[in-house]
């Protein structure tokens, strides 16, 4: 294998952690954005500085990637893992995780990986090469429970510090401290988020370097690819996904600082209980059923379905488009070399294309929460300065 | 197979645990939010974010708000300490 495929391959799996910590910035960062417990660029940036922590703090699961796809090949013959079908899974990943940024919806990172590389293995070696079974326990069946158990935690928790912080005399019950409050539960999340995901694309890299021959079927995670990693998920989570922080924030249902608070609690428990019990959760689908349940559990509070719907058809069309994706570059790289070179420049043809739709209707931190919410912001100002008071 | 127990265990601790850290962290709160003089009802009221008056709180009300937020402390330590895994 020529060693540019590799370069190609080390590339763009370190752009898909870029859209992953850009895709993933709001499940950690949309309700103190959305509270305003955290002005949006501080709170990137804090989510950045603790993904970059995270990244150097395990490479177990990069391991478990890198070195249990390579062992477990059926039958010793196994699946010939190339650079080249490496690159049409994380290629195909990377595609869809930016047309789902470009819907602002929240989708899984690593469902998109997954189902490139399924897509990927599908073509280059038969159907026989999934394990079906294992599908459907280790990743549909946590995408169903995930929002389920989250969004019951959530549903309770919200319950709970209502009822707690209830005053029936009518005096001030202090809510908007629910907002210091915030900054830790979210920052919890940020850095659970981190410990996790960079290490997806190590493992990537570390799988693509051994199947190339140039790094020892033993060998761990070089250094490099750590720094490399840790580097390219902060750079993504400081941009900012703000379309999906956004729906996250305001799309699904407003958020309040105590109704926030349970929200995120409920994200940080739910990551932390399944990855310590065995039965992990994506982080993603845990972010936004949270949210959902805590709309469902303040009174006075709407849950726009609508939205709900759209976020839900993309997880369920997560696997099987980036998949398809994936089936396709990796047919592309059935040409050899030339094909390898066909399918990147047709997959930076089709971001750069919607990059640019992107800018017709630019989302940044300036207009990340609605313009209806910046209204009556700026209508809030006005009356505390009449000295009213009351913010909302 | 699917693992149910461990489905069951995780949705008994996540549950248990999140509301274990709302009713610490919402006692919390609500203690800091505790006025001196009962029954006084404030001119505007706001459900979410306002601004609580202190009007001298008692002391007992700030100390046990206090042991709250350490608590609260306690338990994101607790939160970091099962995230890396280099502590244990």
């Amino acid at each position: 294998m020529e060693p540019w495929i590799v370069f190609l391959v080390i590339g763009i799996a370190l752009f898909f952690d870029f859209t992953n910590g850009f895709h993933d910035t709001a499940n950690a960062m949309a309700t103190p954005i959305a509270t305003g417990a955290l002005k949006p660029r501080t709170a990137v940036a804090l989510a950045a500085v603790l993904n970059l922590i995270g990244a150097f703090l395990s490479t177990a699961v990069a391991l478990t990637i890198s070195h249990g796809i390579i062992n477990e090949d059926p039958g010793g013959g196994g699946i010939a893992i190339t650079p080249a079908f490496v690159f049409a899974g994380v290629m195909a990943a990377v595609v869809w995780n930016v047309a789902t940024w470009l819907f602002g919806l929240p989708s899984s990172s690593s469902h998109a990986l997954f189902g490139g590389l399924i897509g990927a293995a599908i073509v280059g070696a038969g159907f026989g090469a999934i394990g079906w079974g294992t599908l459907v326990d280790k990743v549909i069946i946590p995408a169903v429970a995930a929002p389920l158990v989250a969004g019951l935690t959530a549903f309770l928790a919200t319950r709970l510090v209502y009822a707690i912080t209830r005053r029936k005399d009518g005096n001030p019950d202090g809510r908007g401290r629910f907002k210091i409050a915030q900054i830790f539960s979210s920052s919890l999340v940020a850095l659970a988020h981190g410990t996790n995901d960079a290490q997806k694309t190590m493992g990537v890299i570390t799988l693509t370097l051994i199947s190339a021959g140039m790094l020892d079927r033993s060998a761990g995670v070089p250094f490099w690819v750590i720094v490399a990693c840790a580097v390219a998920i902060a750079l993504g989570t400081y941009t900012g996904g703000w379309r999906i922080i956004r729906t996250l924030g305001s799309g699904l249902t407003e958020v309040k600082p105590a109704q926030g608070f349970a929200a995120e609690t409920s994200t940080a428990v739910t990551i932390l209980a399944s990855s310590h019990l065995g039965f992990a959760l994506s982080t993603t689908q845990v972010a936004s059923g949270s949210v959902i349940g805590s709309g469902l559990g303040r009174r006075g509070s709407k849950v726009r379905w609508g939205t709900a719907g759209r976020v839900a058809a993309g997880w369920v069309l997560t696997l099987p488009a980036s998949a398809v994706a994936g089936a396709l570059f990796a047919l592309l790289c059935l040409l050899g070399g030339i094909g390898v070179g066909i399918g990147a420049i047709i997959g930076a043809v089709a971001l750069v294309a919607m990059f640019l739709v992107s800018r017709r209707t630019a989302v940044g931190s300036h207009n990340v929460m609605s313009d209806v919410a910046g209204a009556a912001q700026a209508v809030a100002i006005r009356r505390s300065r009449r000295g009213r008071g009351s913010r909302r | 197979m699917i693992d149910w127990l461990a489905l069951l265990a995780v949705l008994g601790v996540t549950i248990g645990g999140a509301l274990g850290i709302v009713l610490v962290v919402g006692l919390g709160i609500r203690l800091l939010a505790t006025p001196t003089r009962p029954g006084r009802v404030a001119d505007a009221r706001d459900e979410e974010d306002d601004e609580v008056n202190l009007n001298g709180r008692p002391v007992i009300a700030t100390t046990l708000a206090i042991v709250c937020f350490v608590a609260f402390a306690a338990i994101i330590a607790f939160g970091i300490w099962l995230i890396v895994p280099a502590f244990h």
